[in-house]
């Protein structure tokens, strides 16, 4: 016999020996008794569904599929909520373009540093550059105007108006043509500026690069005439008027 | 065990009783197997209030999942499955908490003079304390086995039952029961190695005094006192 085989037998009988052979203490029987009396007094009837032993506390499971919907409806209100965010805030910084650019023009009569005031952050600096609203519009002050102008010819590509036609004459009622960005887009009602839309025909204005513009807050346009040998002409008009405004010979490019 | 004697159902009726809603039938049930169910608790459990518990809680959950009893095993064998699944679940439960009491059973025992198996040494106070402190050392090591052998041990080794209905209260395979049992035994064997060579020692040494040596004879003729002159 081996040394293992020894001690395996060894282990058998020395458990052997240490087994319980006694009763249940009375204790324990009495609350077992007690436990089980209980029960049966609870119950009474046929056992209904068996149910786990000690069960223990533990959180609901979740519905998982049900998180899941409601992660995607979140998630799709929040797309939404940002889809309209980012909707109403390009419409406003177009209304604030032109709503600054009618500020400006209720506010000509105070001049040009009023108007530029008005811009706001649509506004060049001091510096002189190029004052444009937010959109197609540029924005040009009258004791800046060569300089705006030179900074716009640099900063193309830039909105332009129609070549030809009549860019500000929407004769199907609708309000989304250039001339409605240009008046502003949710039409400004004044009897002038409906004057001006009507009377505002680039075609009879000549060729050009158009650029559509406010000037002192008036509506107009910017037209860059063709090149004629080594100097270029830019001319404003203003809407209403069949003679420039503004004009100015700029070195070609 | 009167009820028992008056009951004439066997464990399967009661059981089956107990499901069709007899108040009666599930604590006769009980009573018939609780004293061997209490054995396996408290050397499962290593501990009287532990095993307390562990039986409860085995019980109850039988008492409630009576009716998915299949009727593919004997009833006892079922009741000791949720038994030590209870004891089982208790420990894995308590281990980061458990301490190792020491048993507390001798007590019972000494108080109930239960220790069977000791008749011949009754009335040998020295060898009765001899062997409760080598049941002491026993309990202590298997307290500290896993689980899973403990399990299989005392269902095996202790309470003699067969590996398959061991197998079949633990709710595993044969060879796994062989395999938590012989890893067990020899984990046992380490931890009670010198209680082993003590025993081996004992095996060898004659029992009793050795007989007192005889004194060595003198060749000599004794030397006698001193003559004067």
């Amino acid at each position: 016999m081996t040394t293992l085989s020894t001690d395996d037998d060894r282990i058998r009988e020395l458990l052997a020996d240490a087994r319980h052979t006694g009763p249940i203490p009375d204790d324990v029987a009495a609350r077992l008794d007690a436990a089980l009396g209980e029960l049966a007094g609870s119950s009474g009837e046929p056992l209904p569904e068996p149910v786990l032993p000690t069960p223990v506390p533990s959180p609901a499971v979740p519905d998982l599929a049900a998180a899941r919907r409601r992660r995607t409806a979140r998630n799709l209100l929040i797309a939404a909520a940002a889809v309209v965010v980012v909707g109403v805030g390009i419409s406003r910084l177009d209304l604030s373009g032109v709503s600054s650019s009618a500020d400006d023009s209720g506010s000509s009569a105070d001049g040009p540093a009023s108007a530029s005031d008005a811009g706001g952050d649509a506004a060049a600096g001091s510096d002189g550059s190029l004052r444009k609203a937010t959109g197609p519009t540029v924005v040009l002050d009258s004791d800046r105007f060569g300089h705006q102008v030179r900074a716009l010819r640099l900063r193309e590509p830039v909105a332009s108006a129609p070549a030809s036609g009549a860019y500000d004459a929407p004769t199907d009622g609708t309000t989304d043509g250039p001339a409605d960005r240009l008046f502003g887009a949710d039409g400004e009602r004044s009897s002038e500026l409906g004057a001006a839309r009507a009377s505002c025909d680039p075609a009879s204005w000549g060729p050009g690069r158009r650029v559509k513009a406010r000037y002192d807050g008036k509506a107009g346009v910017l037209i860059y005439r063709p090149a004629q040998g080594d100097t270029q002409v830019v001319e404003l008009y203003l809407c209403g008027h069949d003679d420039p405004t503004r004009s100015i010979t700029l070195p070609r490019r | 065990m009167s009820a028992a004697a008056t009951d004439p159902r066997d464990d399967h009726d009661l059981l089956r009783a107990h499901v069709e809603g007899d108040p009666d039938a599930y604590a006769e049930l009980v009573r018939r197997h609780r004293d061997r169910l209490w054995a396996v608790a408290l050397r499962t459990m290593g501990n009287r209030e532990d095993a307390a518990d562990g039986l409860q809680d085995g019980l109850v959950a039988g008492y409630r999942r009576a009716a998915t009893f299949r009727g593919d095993a004997a009833v006892s064998t079922w009741l000791h499955r949720v038994v030590v699944n209870a004891c089982l679940d208790r420990l894995r439960a308590a281990k980061v908490r458990r301490t190792d009491p020491l048993p507390d059973d001798l007590e019972d025992h000494a108080e109930r003079g239960s220790l069977v198996s000791a008749a011949p040494t009754e009335g040998d106070p020295a060898e009765a304390s001899v062997r409760a402190e080598r049941r002491t050392a026993v309990l202590a090591a298997l307290r500290r086995l896993p689980e899973d052998q403990r399990a299989a041990l005392v269902l095996v080794d202790m309470e003699g039952y067969p590996v398959a209905e061991a197998a079949a209260i633990l709710d595993c395979a044969v060879g796994t029961v062989k395999s938590r049992c012989s890893r067990g035994r020899s984990r046992l064997a380490e931890l009670l190695r010198p209680l082993l060579d003590a025993a081996g020692e004992q095996a060898h040494t004659p029992t009793g005094n050795p007989p007192p040596a005889r004194s060595v004879e003198s060749p000599d003729a004794p030397r006698g006192p001193p003559t004067a002159g």
